[in-house]
């Protein structure tokens, strides 16, 4: 597939298909507050003050309010312009706005109320189940991305306003949303969950999307490959189906996969992510929670440098590599991770197959490569 | 681009149809249990559910739950959706399956065959169903709409039917986003020089007649939309 800035670029010549968009993407639709903003296109990796609990006034005006968004929304007169279930706990503003940031935005109120709602009953440090709810959501919103990039493909093919015909259509018929669209995000969300190998991760995550409205609690139902192409093939056609058979085209050839054009997980981290630092409504400190986007600045120790200086240099080259990606943004191939009880704030980076970097932050800005070893010889089994 | 009127017919047609599916609800009229076990059911429900897996595989989904586009150039090669409707009696659905079978058209018969199989042993079995729900749960067997063997297709069947009218332009579906309308203006240039003086100059006058009390408040704001609107962009 092209990079995305290049069907962006195209996308402008087809009339019609770009639209304004009329609201705050840094805002929840339905809960107004202060925001700021950080951005990255590579993993997030979070870390988060285990100590001290929530106060009390986080129940209340925090999780019980998301409860509302999350499973109610759907039932209100004027839902169409709502999010619902899990989109009101982060969400996708589409490229084919114009007048606004696109992209994934997840508040970091929203991996406390995953915490709080969804892994509750869960004995884990809480960075963990922040880590994991931030895959889930980012993983429910890149498949949003991922048929709006796949159906920008086709708007292009076509020259036809795809994406802007089927919104209007929808708002028109006053359905909030595409019930076969979230129906495959849930089920690409569970299937990222099964990838966690942890199954009492997978099962609350499960147990949480039968309680969502319909559409949503479907993903249930598609999770197996075959099942889940066939949505997806459902998705396309829908937003492209009657502008296909418009230009001549038939989609209904039984040899023919609409859905061919999703992009795989490597082409979805071309969509950026804004998470928004509202930690003052779950009554954090900023100070409590770490993002890691991207390490730049990175300076190596003397004991570091003299255990590099020993490895082979095909490691050496590797380390290399990840130095320069780490400063784009965090690889998944990194597996950057926080090293559970060692004193002081450790981080450690995958290197090549066998390898691992532990490194400790300098400010938010410096980080310094303490050692490097063997899986084994840095305490990994 | 430029389409000739027998170009735009071809492109536009489309038929409608919904997908409808009747299964039996299995259960006594008080709700309580099965009527017969549904692991018998199973493979009829399965390939049933295949069925409709593959009709829509060979559809255009639309905003209305069941409802469906099916291009009219697929017409041809899909007859299985539109043939099987509900004034072909029960026996010539089946036939009609079977010939499609016989003939082997497309994967589609191959489908159709599995769910045709799967009615034919429950139909075998029936008899033998029915006895064992009459032993268990007696006179509410009699009280239920429990189909005979040979009124059992009719329960499960799925069919397409047409649209009323045949043939749907998609221009009327797409409207301003058919590719047939024309596309939109282009945004308009801004102000010149000289219409930026002569707003500025009326909006002045217009002032100075208000705190002059030649016109009143209401005349004023009057005049001011009228104004703006003669100068959009101004």
């Amino acid at each position: 597939m092209r990079p995305i800035q290049e069907v962006l670029e195209a996308l402008k010549e087809v009339p019609r298909a770009l639209v304004q968009y009329d609201g705050d993407p840094l805002q929840r639709p339905t809960m107004r507050g202060a925001a700021t903003e950080e951005s990255g296109n590579g993993e997030i990796v979070i870390d988060v003050s285990e100590e001290g609990d929530y106060p009390d006034w986080v129940e209340r005006e925090t999780w019980n309010a998301l409860d509302r968004e999350v499973f109610e929304n759907s039932d209100l007169p004027d839902a169409g312009s709502r999010p619902a279930a899990i989109d009101a706990l982060a969400w996708y503003v589409s490229f084919h706005y114009t007048g606004a940031p696109w992209g994934i935005f997840i508040p970091v109120s929203s991996l406390g109320y995953c915490e709080n709602r969804i892994f509750r009953e869960l004995c884990a440090p809480r960075a963990r189940k922040w880590q994991l709810a931030c895959d889930a959501l980012l993983a429910h919103e890149q498949m949003h991305f991922a048929v709006d990039y796949a159906c920008a493909q086709w708007e292009v093919l076509l020259h036809s306003p795809s994406w802007a015909g089927l919104r209007d259509r929808r708002h028109g018929d006053g359905v909030p949303y595409l019930h076969v669209e979230e129906q495959l995000a849930n089920a690409s969300m569970l299937q990222r969950a099964e990838s966690w190998e942890m199954k009492a991760f997978e099962r609350a995550l499960r147990q949480f999307v039968a309680k969502q409205p319909a559409g949503y609690r479907d993903g249930l139902s598609v999770i197996d490959r075959c099942s889940f192409e066939h949505v997806a093939a459902e998705v396309l056609k829908t937003y492209v189906g009657v502008h296909a058979v418009e230009r001549g085209l038939n989609l209904t050839a039984s040899a023919f996969d609409p859905a061919a054009f999703l992009p795989a997980r490597a082409g979805m981290a071309q969509c950026p992510v804004h998470i928004i630092r509202d930690e003052k409504r779950i009554g954090l400190p900023a100070a409590a929670v770490r993002l890691i986007t991207r390490m730049c600045n990175i300076r190596e120790s003397e004991h570091f440098q003299r255990r590099f200086a020993h490895l082979d240099c095909a490691t050496q080259r590797s380390w290399s590599a990840m130095k320069q990606k780490l400063s784009a943004g965090v690889p998944r191939s990194a597996r950057l991770e926080k090293m559970r009880g060692q004193p002081g704030d450790v981080f450690s980076v995958r290197v090549g197959d066998n390898f691992r970097v532990h490194l400790q932050p300098h400010g938010s800005e410096t980080w310094e490569a303490m050692d490097i070893g063997s899986h084994k010889e840095m305490g990994h089994g | 681009m430029s389409q000739t009127d027998s170009q735009k017919k071809v492109a536009s047609a489309l038929c409608r149809v919904q997908i409808r599916v009747e299964r039996w609800a299995n259960r006594p009229a008080d709700g309580s249990g099965f009527l017969i076990n549904p692991e018998h059911l199973a493979p009829v429900n399965r390939a049933l559910d295949e069925c409709i897996r593959f009709m829509e595989s060979r559809s255009i989904p639309t905003l209305r739950q069941n409802e469906r586009l099916v291009p009219m150039t697929a017409r041809d090669r899909e007859k299985w959706l539109f043939e099987v409707n509900p004034d072909l009696s029960e026996t010539d659905r089946l036939d009609f399956v079977a010939t499609m079978h016989a003939s082997g058209v497309g994967s589609g018969a191959v489908v159709f065959h599995r769910w045709r199989d799967a009615v034919i042993e429950l139909k075998d079995q029936w008899d033998t169903y029915v006895r064992e729900a009459e032993a268990r749960l007696g006179s509410r067997v009699s009280e239920t709409d429990f189909p005979p063997a040979t009124d059992l297709r009719r329960r499960f069947i799925a069919w397409g039917e047409y649209d009323g009218n045949r043939e749907i332009a998609i221009q009327t579906i797409l409207g301003p986003y058919s590719i047939f309308e024309p596309p939109p203006p282009p945004p308009r240039d801004p102000p010149s020089i000289f219409e930026a003086i002569s707003y500025n100059r009326d909006l002045g006058e217009l002032y100075e007649e208000r705190s002059s009390g030649r016109i009143t408040q209401q005349e004023f704001l009057g005049r001011a939309t009228e104004l703006n609107s003669k100068y959009p962009s101004g």
